[in-house]
């Protein structure tokens, strides 16, 4: 009796802290802009964004949508002046069991054995363009955010939403480049 | 060591109960739902049909394997999540229902400690002789009915005491009446035969009538003087002044009270040199320790031994007036304080019954032993200081 008392108590408070624990924080990291044959293109990928249930469900064969979204907005304006989104799905194919991700930015899918090279691809953008430089203005600064948000996962037939964002603590990671202006992006 | 509150005490004790019980209601179903997931698991669904298709690859189209492998999964992974929610949905019933109860406990427990508070001070104000005393009822608490009964009784105490106290004054007086008309009606033989001797004579010219009258007056005046005592007596009684309080050597007192009894009784003193100040009020006092030495001598009418003693013990002053007389009968012991009471011919019934009063005055005691024909010691205790007189006057003077 004392046994099963101690070890009710042991994990009611291992479940009391998976309360606080269970989420994770994602972050952006290195992150980079430049100008590359007259666009501007953002390089970067989100770090501690994955945990146990959220593997756990890209394991199950269920597609998953990652949808960043970035904002150009003049210095001091929060309204934007330009918004467009990319988005990456991966997809396990649980027959052959490989994962198949596929990126709006890129023409062709990658396709990984490896559930930890796929992770990493999968929240990794490379040289995504967010505008040609025609739209900046001279002597105007700008700035420049990138988000990204997890799609909820729809079960068929069981009629079940999983709502990835909750795992995030629905804090979508963001990325607030400095000001610039078309002068430095030039340089 | 001291224990905690009784409000302390039912709360932890609850606390410690609703936790056990949350615990094992919570071990019961996720032991429950745990055998449920693990059988699933243990199916090895997903694993069977993938070696299935792995072996039947020519005959089985990948497209019709792979929604059956995806739904084996969605019911893992629907187990696993639902698993974790019921975890994380259990922890919170048991906290949350916890805080509850604990709340709902603290305002039942204050719904009930708090008049049994005020019904602990309201039986000790009661002890202390104020029946004026309710307890302010709550519509809220369990034991209003208690306080109702409670106050119900209070008012029935208040009642009867002042019904009792009517009975004894009444009693007092019809006591006291008789004993006037007793005191009156002696002398007032004596007088009226006086009277009537010297009417007699005077009318029949009796040749000695100059003796008779000497005579008849002589017993007139001493009867009046008998009558005037007893006025004088009763007087005193009734008006008793209020203690006047000083620190004082009574041993000293009792040295001089002493000298005009040597000649009546064998007095031996056994006095505490070590007696500290006395604190009381001197001619109370005095006139405490000359009724019991009146008394004793009055009891030994053949000159007996008298012992008077004083000592000091815990704080307490005790003096012992000790005689070798015929003691008192044990049906006269429970009455010899009460006023007009006296087993002597020519007492007023009053003496130790202003004894009493006195002592009482001091926040002190007297009790009495006696033993048929070896003799009677009274006791008296007083343990009053000057401080608690000080104390007294501080909190009750307005």
């Amino acid at each position: 009796m004392f046994g099963a008392l101690s070890k009710q108590i042991t994990s009611l408070v291992i479940a009391a802290s998976s309360l606080f624990s269970s989420h994770v924080t994602p972050l952006f990291d290195n992150c980079s802009y430049r100008l590359l044959d007259d666009v501007l293109v953002f390089s970067g990928r989100i770090i501690t964004c994955y945990n146990k249930d959220v593997e756990q469900i890209m394991q199950s064969g269920q597609q998953i949508v990652l949808e960043f979204t970035y904002r150009i907005h003049e210095q001091g304006n929060d309204t934007p002046l330009h918004m467009n989104s990319e988005s990456h799905i991966i997809k396990y194919d649980v027959v052959d069991k490989f994962y198949t991700i596929d990126k709006t930015e890129e023409v062709e899918s990658s396709i990984f054995l490896d559930f930890d090279e796929a992770k990493q691809h999968f929240v990794l953008l490379e040289l995504l363009e967010i505008q040609h430089i025609d739209f900046f203005e001279e002597g105007r600064e700008y700035y420049f955010v990138v988000t990204a948000a997890l799609h909820p996962v729809y079960l068929e037939e069981m009629e079940k939403n999983i709502e990835l964002m909750k795992y995030w603590s629905n804090k979508p990671p963001t990325y607030r480049s400095p000001a610039f202006t078309l002068k430095d992006l030039e340089s | 060591m001291k224990l905690p509150s009784f409000k302390l005490q039912i709360i932890v004790i609850m606390f410690i109960l609703l936790v056990i019980s949350g615990l094992f209601t919570r071990y019961f179903f996720m032991t429950q739902f745990n055998e449920y997931s693990r059988d699933i698991t243990s199916l090895n669904l997903y694993d069977k049909v993938h070696d299935l298709y792995g072996n039947h690859k020519d005959s089985i189209d990948k497209e019709e394997v792979s929604p059956i492998l995806t739904d084996i999964n969605k019911i893992e992974l629907t187990t696993y999540l639902f698993r974790k929610e019921m975890t994380l949905y259990s922890t919170f019933y048991v906290v949350i229902s916890g805080l509850v109860v604990l709340i709902v406990m603290l305002v039942v427990l204050t719904l009930i400690t708090r008049p049994l508070s005020r019904l602990q001070s309201g039986t000790k104000t009661i002890a202390a002789g104020d029946l004026q005393t309710r307890i302010r009822e709550s519509r809220f608490s369990p034991i209003n009915e208690l306080i109702s009964s409670f106050n119900n009784m209070v008012e029935e105490l208040a009642s009867n005491r002042d019904k009792l106290l009517q009975a004894e004054k009444d009693m007092m007086w019809r006591e006291m009446a008789q004993v006037m008309a007793h005191e009156i009606k002696n002398p007032l033989t004596p007088l009226r035969l006086s009277t009537e001797r010297m009417e007699m004579k005077y009318w029949g010219k009796s040749e000695n009538f100059d003796k008779i009258f000497q005579d008849s007056m002589e017993v007139i005046n001493e009867e009046i003087n008998n009558l005037q005592h007893l006025v004088k007596e009763f007087s005193k009684f009734a008006r008793m002044p209020s203690a006047n309080f000083n620190e004082y050597d009574i041993n000293e007192q009792i040295r001089d009270i002493i000298p005009p009894y040597r000649g009546k009784a064998d007095i031996t003193l056994t006095l505490d040199p070590e007696l500290p100040a006395f604190y009381g009020d001197k001619m109370q006092m005095k006139q405490v320790f000359v009724n019991l030495i009146q008394n004793a001598i009055q009891a030994m009418p053949a000159r007996g031994m008298m012992e008077i003693t004083s000592k000091y013990e815990n704080r307490t002053f005790i003096f012992m007036i000790k005689d070798s007389g015929e003691g008192i009968s044990p049906d006269d012991m429970d009455r010899i304080f009460r006023p007009y009471y006296t087993t002597k011919e020519k007492g007023t019934g009053l003496g130790l019954s202003i004894v009493k009063r006195m002592i009482n005055q001091h926040q002190g005691t007297i009790e009495v032993d006696s033993k048929r024909d070896e003799g009677t010691i009274f006791i008296i205790k007083i343990n009053l200081r000057k401080k608690d007189i000080e104390d007294y006057n501080e909190n009750f003077s307005n």
